[in-house]
C-alpha cells in the first residue's frame, strides 16, 4: 500500500520534470511553391553563368548586352583579314601601308647549314675512328 | 654504327647544300648589284652627254626606268660608308641585289614620300647606327638631294608605317632586330628631310 502511494507520488514529480523537457512537436511549414518571378531570376542567373564560360569575344558581348548593334564576326576573323590585306599592299606604296617585307631567311639558313655540316662531319669522323 | 654513318652523311650533304644555296644567293645578289652599278654609271654618262649637247630637259630627267629591278637611284650614307644603287621594286630578287625603291612612292628628291627598303643582313645591316641629325645623300634622275635624319623608330611589322607627305621625304626601312634568328618581327623606320638639292 505504502509502496503504491510512493510510486504514484514519484510519478507525479517525474512527470512534471519530464514535461518541462519535452515540448510539443511542431511540424515545419511546408515549402511554398516558388513564385514565377523567383523561377525566372534563378534561370537567368544560371544562363549568365553558362554564357560567361563560353563567351570569347568580350567586346561584342558587352556591346550586345548594352544594346549596341554590332556586326557579326567582329573579332579575330576581321583582324586576320586586315592583317592579310595590309600585307598584300606592302609591295606598292599606299597611304598607311605597312613597311615592305624585308625579312630574309638566308642568315638562318646559313647558320642551320653550318650546324648540319658540322654535326654530320662529326658523326662521320667518329664513326670512321671507331 | 651504320645508321650513325648514314645520318652523318645525310646531315653533311644537306648542310652543304643549304650553305651552297645561301652562298649562291649572296653571290647572285652581289653580282646583280655590280651590274646595276654599271648600268647606273652608263645612265649617268648618257645624262652628262645630254647636258653637254644642251639636250637635257625636264622630260629627259623624268625618264627614269620603272621596270622592276632597274636602277633608279643611288644612296650614299657617309656615316656608314654605304654607297648602293637602289633598284625598282621590293620583291625577294630585288632586295637580294640591293636596296629597293617601293613602287608607287616618290623618287628621292621629288615631292612626296620616297621609300627605300633593304635587308638587315646585307645593305642595311648597319642602319641602326644612323642617328638623328646624320646626313644621307641620294641621286636620282640627275637630281642630287641631301637629307638629314629627323626620326628613327621601331614598329610592329604589321603596323601602318608609310604615309603620303606633301613635302619631299625620305623613308628608309629594314627589319628589326638587326641581329635576330629567324624572321624579324619588327621594322626599323628612319625618316629624313631634305636640306639641299641640286
Amino acid at each position: 500500500m505504502v509502496r503504491t502511494l510512493f510510486l504514484s507520488a514519484a510519478l507525479m514529480f517525474v512527470a512534471n520534470a519530464v514535461g518541462a523537457q519535452i515540448t510539443t512537436y511542431i511540424a515545419p511549414p511546408k515549402p511554398l511553391a516558388p513564385s514565377p518571378l523567383a523561377v525566372a531570376t534563378a534561370d537567368s542567373a544560371r544562363r549568365d553563368s553558362v554564357a560567361q564560360a563560353t563567351v570569347t569575344n568580350m567586346k561584342a558581348w558587352v556591346d550586345s548586352a548594352a544594346g549596341v548593334s554590332v556586326p557579326e564576326h567582329v573579332g579575330a576573323v576581321d583582324t586576320a583579314l586586315t592583317k592579310d590585306s595590309s600585307r598584300a599592299v606592302a609591295t606598292t606604296f599606299s597611304n598607311g601601308s605597312v613597311a615592305p617585307a624585308t625579312a630574309s631567311n638566308l642568315p638562318t639558313l646559313a647558320v642551320v647549314g653550318v650546324l648540319m655540316l658540322a654535326i654530320g662531319a662529326g658523326l662521320v669522323t667518329t664513326r670512321s675512328r671507331s | 654504327m651504320l645508321v650513325r654513318g648514314g645520318v652523318g652523311y645525310a646531315l653533311f650533304w644537306i648542310g652543304g647544300a643549304t650553305l651552297t644555296f645561301t652562298g649562291g644567293r649572296y653571290a647572285t645578289g652581289a653580282w646583280r648589284q655590280q651590274e646595276a652599278r654599271l648600268q647606273w654609271q652608263e645612265a649617268e654618262a648618257r645624262s652628262v652627254v645630254a647636258f653637254a649637247r644642251h639636250a637635257a630637259s625636264a622630260d629627259a630627267r623624268a625618264s627614269v626606268p620603272t621596270v622592276t629591278g632597274a636602277p633608279v637611284a643611288r644612296l650614299l650614307i657617309p656615316r656608314l660608308g654605304l654607297d648602293e644603287i637602289v633598284l625598282e621594286g621590293v620583291d625577294d630578287d630585288v632586295l637580294n641585289a640591293g636596296p629597293g625603291h617601293l613602287p608607287g612612292s616618290a623618287l628621292p628628291g621629288e615631292q612626296g614620300n620616297a621609300v627605300i627598303s633593304a635587308h638587315r643582313d646585307r645593305h642595311f645591316s648597319r642602319l641602326s647606327d644612323l642617328r638623328v641629325g646624320d646626313t644621307v645623300v641620294t641621286e636620282s634622275a640627275a637630281r642630287r638631294a641631301r637629307w638629314v635624319v629627323i626620326s628613327t623608330h621601331v614598329i610592329d611589322a604589321d603596323a601602318p608605317a608609310l604615309f603620303r607627305t606633301r613635302e619631299a621625304t625620305l623613308t628608309l626601312t629594314t627589319c628589326w632586330p638587326i641581329r635576330y634568328f629567324g624572321s624579324a618581327p619588327n621594322r626599323l623606320i628612319l625618316t629624313a628631310k631634305p636640306v639641299a638639292s641640286s
